[in-house]
């Protein structure tokens, strides 16, 4: 009896160890040191595949988790890791201070869609950095081919009605992030306020200022230039002329127009006062 | 008009309609509270003591009150479809094709609102129960429309019985039936998919096309202005509504409720009255000739 005590003790404590030493071992720095087979994914994946894999970065814990479910689903299911992740090192631990991993990776799509590379580079977002050159801040913060379409969960768009669609609620997550007032403002009736509350039949972002051709809006090749306008509003509206397409001047501009009316001040007085007297019923009952 | 200034009409409308529409909530309430519950008693008098005008006309046959809820019903689908259509952000919030689901439900009621328009402008001049009479306007509803007025605004405790409508009545139902044509053509000159049977064209095209559209350079811009039509006059019905359904139910509740098939709730409904003519909300006898055996002219 006293035996079969001393022997659970012992286990207990041996559990206890391990479960301490693991602990432990999620805070040290890992020592590894052997060449990754990068033939298939299941090389990377014998790492990336475990959800709980990741590191400590300060008080952040960074996930290196690759769901492999949209990967293998996805357009993108034949191609290796390293075909979009081209510098890593085949070694691990993989030394992704000193390289721009995330950088390479989003912009690795143009190994393949060279089409859509070449009209990027011509547009706005295009990088613009001349050989050599170091890229300024405002360079960085253009985005890449992976910062709009995603990255292990892309969809395809060419003849997938489900990826579009997919593709079509991500206005806010595609330019809204960067483009906030734009997004903010996109508020008029039938196009911003529905777009943004979900309706599939108004426009994107991108289905009138273009995607990889995009250009600020006073470029002559911007599909909202002045010059161009009429035929981006063609697309959906066949029949207009010059005084239709000046309700453009209400697409993002509504808010401004509202509130430089009369009585924009009044009828926001009322809201709140509104407001206020709700807010001050539901006080009383909470 | 330039088409800048179509825009700040847009944002115009929106504040005019909607300031107008609060002014107007306010002033009925004012209307009860002050006129009908403290000035006039009117209020004591007929929701407490349940006086209310007395009818004694045929009662009102089963179409046109089948054909006025269907309407009623229509009516206010269209009104918050077409609201949350302009303003997506009305009433639901962010659903996903919630606009192709609002634009869905305003067809069906839009197409059971023209079947209905059609059917009640054939009862009202060609059935055999033809009412058309009653919505006519006469001289004598002009020379005593003042005397109507004073009554509304308790100026006066009665009004002159000359129909069962009055010619307030009168004037504002016979303006529906114009109104509804037009918010008709308007609405299915909103239409731009194409449908066989127009031959490939959109009720747009086939509209406008030809007139309005030539004449501005573009369907889509004439489509515009029918937009901002349609869109008037959709505040009109709004705003007329309200007032309409304030009066019935402040001016004749039991009137109201039986024109709904809710008759059992009126608290005299086979009771004493024996009043086979008390539907239909019109204008027969007010005071002096109500239900209940008491009666007041104090207003």
């Amino acid at each position: 009896m006293l035996l079969s005590r001393r022997i659970n003790i012992a286990l207990v404590g041996a559990f206890a160890c391990v479960l301490f030493s693991a602990h432990v071992a999620v805070a040290q720095e890992y020592d590894l040191n052997f060449t990754l087979p990068t033939a298939g994914k299941s090389g990377c994946m014998v790492c990336h595949a475990d959800p709980n894999l990741g590191r400590l970065q300060g008080d952040k814990f960074v996930s290196y988790w690759v769901d492999p479910r949209p990967l293998d689903e996805g357009p993108h299911a034949g191609v290796l890791c390293t075909g979009c992740h081209l510098d890593f090192a085949y070694k691990a631990p993989h030394n992704i201070a000193e390289t721009e991993w995330q950088r390479t990776a989003r912009l690795a799509c143009k190994n393949c869609h060279q089409d859509q590379w070449k009209v990027y580079s011509d547009g706005a977002h295009s990088l613009a950095v001349q050989p050599g050159a170091q890229a300024t801040e405002r360079e960085l913060e253009k985005p890449l081919c992976g910062d709009c379409h995603g990255a292990h969960d892309i969809v395809a768009l060419t003849d997938n009605p489900a990826g579009r669609a997919l593709m079509h609620t991500q206005g806010r997550q595609v330019c809204g992030r960067c483009h906030e007032d734009y997004w903010d403002n996109y508020s008029d009736y039938y196009h911003g306020e529905a777009y943004r509350r979900g309706a599939t039949d108004a426009p994107s972002c991108w289905q009138c200022h273009g995607a990889h051709d995009i250009f600020p809006s006073d470029d002559r090749r911007s599909q909202v230039h002045e010059r161009t306008l009429s035929d981006t509003c063609a697309q959906c509206h066949p029949d207009t002329n010059e005084a239709y397409i000046a309700y453009a001047g209400l697409i993002h501009k509504r808010m401004d127009i509202a509130e430089a009316n009369p009585l924009f001040g009044i009828i926001s007085s009322a809201k709140d006062a509104i407001r206020g007297v709700f807010g001050q019923i539901r006080s009383w009952f909470t | 008009m330039s088409a800048i200034d179509l825009l700040q009409l847009n944002v115009w409308l929106d504040y005019i309609f909607t300031t107008l529409y609060v002014i107007v909530l306010v002033a009925l309430s004012l209307h009860f509270i002050v006129g009908n519950v403290l000035v006039s008693g009117r209020a004591k008098r007929r929701f407490i003591g349940w006086e209310w005008p007395h009818h004694d006309g045929p009662p009102v046959p089963f179409l046109p009150k089948f054909l006025h809820f269907q309407h009623v019903a229509s009516m206010i689908v269209l009104a918050i479809t077409g609201l949350y259509i302009r303003f997506p952000g009305f009433l639901i919030g962010d659903v996903s094709n919630a606009r192709t689901f609002m634009r869905g439900a305003h067809y069906v009621a839009m197409i059971i609102v023209t079947i209905n328009l059609v059917w009640r402008l054939w009862y009202t001049f060609y059935s055999s129960q033809r009412d058309y009479r009653e919505f006519a306007i006469t001289k004598m509803d002009i020379i005593t429309a003042p005397k109507v007025i004073l009554y509304y605004i308790f100026v006066k405790s009665d009004k002159p019985h000359l129909a069962k409508y009055n010619v307030m009545q009168k004037a504002t139902y016979t303006a529906f039936a114009p109104l509804l044509i037009l918010q008709a053509i308007t609405g299915f000159a909103l239409v731009t998919f194409p449908f066989e049977f127009l031959g490939n064209t959109s009720p747009r095209d086939w509209i406008l096309g030809w007139n309005l559209g030539l004449l501005l350079g573009s369907t889509d811009l004439a489509g515009w202005y029918m937009r901002i039509a349609h869109y008037v006059i959709n505040w009109l019905f709004i705003l007329l509504t309200t007032i309409h359904v304030y009066l019935s139910v402040s001016e004749d509740l039991p009137a109201f409720l039986n024109f709904f098939g809710l008759g059992f709730l009126d608290k005299n409904h086979g009771g004493h009255h024996g009043d086979e003519g008390h539907e239909g909300h019109g204008d027969d006898h007010d005071h002096g000739h109500v239900h209940a055996p008491v009666i007041s002219k104090a207003d």
